[in-house]
């Protein structure tokens, strides 16, 4: 259960994400299901203690997903990357920074704020790669058809 | 072919995307194909809040024409409607005639009714509140204060606000919310209630597309949109943190 119900809670919330962005009705499972999968990532790798690689093994995992996602659904893939990444942007992180802040805790204000900074610039790292990926092989891809 | 109209109906379609919040590479990359589809060569350059566009005539004439942006809406429905109508026109361009009429169709197309909207922002605070370990009270305190958040940005929104200070309130208005609950022994974590709240206001669109626009090289327009989204972040805290210091020091609570 503490597994599924985070799970749960993802596919949830990036639902209500799809709404409030007016989504077309059809892609709203399946970035509902990567938003899931990437909150579902971000645990399964919580052995390694370390959450900025959970975050970055679940940013590369939801952004193939999406990828998948939007080339069977020809849609474009920010449909499905942007509800998805939702849960993992790190709204706790900028609540605690503020909350030492106004305690005046500058040491504990200072790590928490760059402890977010570096969780968003890892799902950035994470979407960057898989992207970057994909481009290279379509264009590698296209290059192929038009010398054939 | 009318040049003019092919540069005013390219425009807005570049526009619409533009303003229903497609990355800057994908208005510059469909605008050039379908220019491309009408046999003329276009030049485009887009940010955030401006199109600037140009063809030239088979006889050597040039067009021009500059689009201001203001809009910053967000409507997936449309940006995946325009880019299916962009794919039609790249595989048989249609008259323009029938491309001003799709484009239309499609800026009329109806979207989630306001009540869905709000319901979903509850959906949102009420799914984070429970996957950041808040109980099922604080999940269900975080719902009135989600809605009244929506309606308070919405509101503001319309009267054209600018975007930090709608943010500050619509954060700062949560934090009240949820410190209130918890001071009324209705809810019991603050922070559980508030960050629940704070995920429908954080910058997660910004920021995907900002890395996007800066894989696609897009720079100037990435750096715009990180700025932005770093400006949300800030603008949602320093909200919060101004209705946590003011309940401190009026009623000694937070």
């Amino acid at each position: 259960m503490d597994f599924w119900l985070p799970c749960l809670y993802a596919l949830a919330s990036s639902v209500g994400f799809c709404i409030v962005n007016n989504s077309p009705r059809r892609t709203i499972a399946p970035a509902a299901l990567c938003g899931a999968i990437g909150w579902g990532v971000y645990l399964a790798f919580a052995f390694t203690g370390n959450d900025i690689y959970q975050y970055f093994t679940a940013a590369v995992a939801l952004s193939i997903a999406s990828e998948i996602f939007a080339r069977v659904q020809k849609c474009p893939v920010t449909l499905y990357l942007i509800p998805a990444l939702l849960p993992l942007v790190p709204g706790g992180g900028i609540y605690y920074s503020m909350e030492h802040c106004i305690n005046g805790n500058t040491d504990a204000f200072l790590q928490t704020g760059l402890h977010t900074l570096a969780i968003a610039g890892t799902l950035a790292l994470g979407i960057l790669l898989v992207s970057s990926i994909v481009r290279l092989w379509t264009s590698i891809h296209s290059a192929k058809g038009e010398s054939a | 072919m009318d040049y003019e109209e092919l540069l005013n109906t390219v425009t807005s379609l570049g526009a619409s995307l533009l303003e229903n919040g497609a990355e800057i590479y994908r208005v510059e990359e469909s605008m050039i194909r379908v220019y491309t589809a009408y046999g003329t060569y276009g030049e485009v350059f887009v940010i955030p809040s401006c199109i600037f566009s140009s063809i030239s005539s088979a006889e050597g004439k040039t067009f021009s024409k500059t689009k201001r942006v203001v809009s910053h809406g967000v409507n997936f429905d449309r940006i995946a409607e325009l880019n299916d109508l962009c794919r039609r026109i790249c595989q048989t361009p249609p008259p323009l005639g029938e491309v001003c009429a799709e484009l239309d169709r499609i800026s009329g197309r109806p979207s989630f009714a306001f009540l869905w909207k709000v319901l979903a922002c509850a959906l949102v605070a009420f799914a984070f509140t429970l996957l950041f370990g808040g109980n099922l009270a604080d999940a269900l305190c975080s719902i009135p204060a989600a809605i009244l958040v929506k309606l308070l940005t919405s509101k503001m929104e319309k009267l054209h606000t600018n975007s930090f200070f709608t943010y500050i309130a619509g954060s700062a208005l949560g934090a009240l919310i949820a410190l209130a609950a918890v001071a009324a022994g209705v809810g019991f974590h603050q922070d559980k209630i508030i960050i629940g709240v704070f995920m429908n206001l954080v910058p997660g669109m910004a920021m995907t597309n900002a890395i996007r626009d800066i894989i696609a090289g897009d720079l100037v327009s990435g750096i715009f949109k990180i700025v932005e989204a770093i400006m949300i972040g800030v603008a949602i805290a320093i909200g919060a943190g101004l209705a946590i210091s003011a309940s401190r020091l009026i009623w000694g609570v937070g």
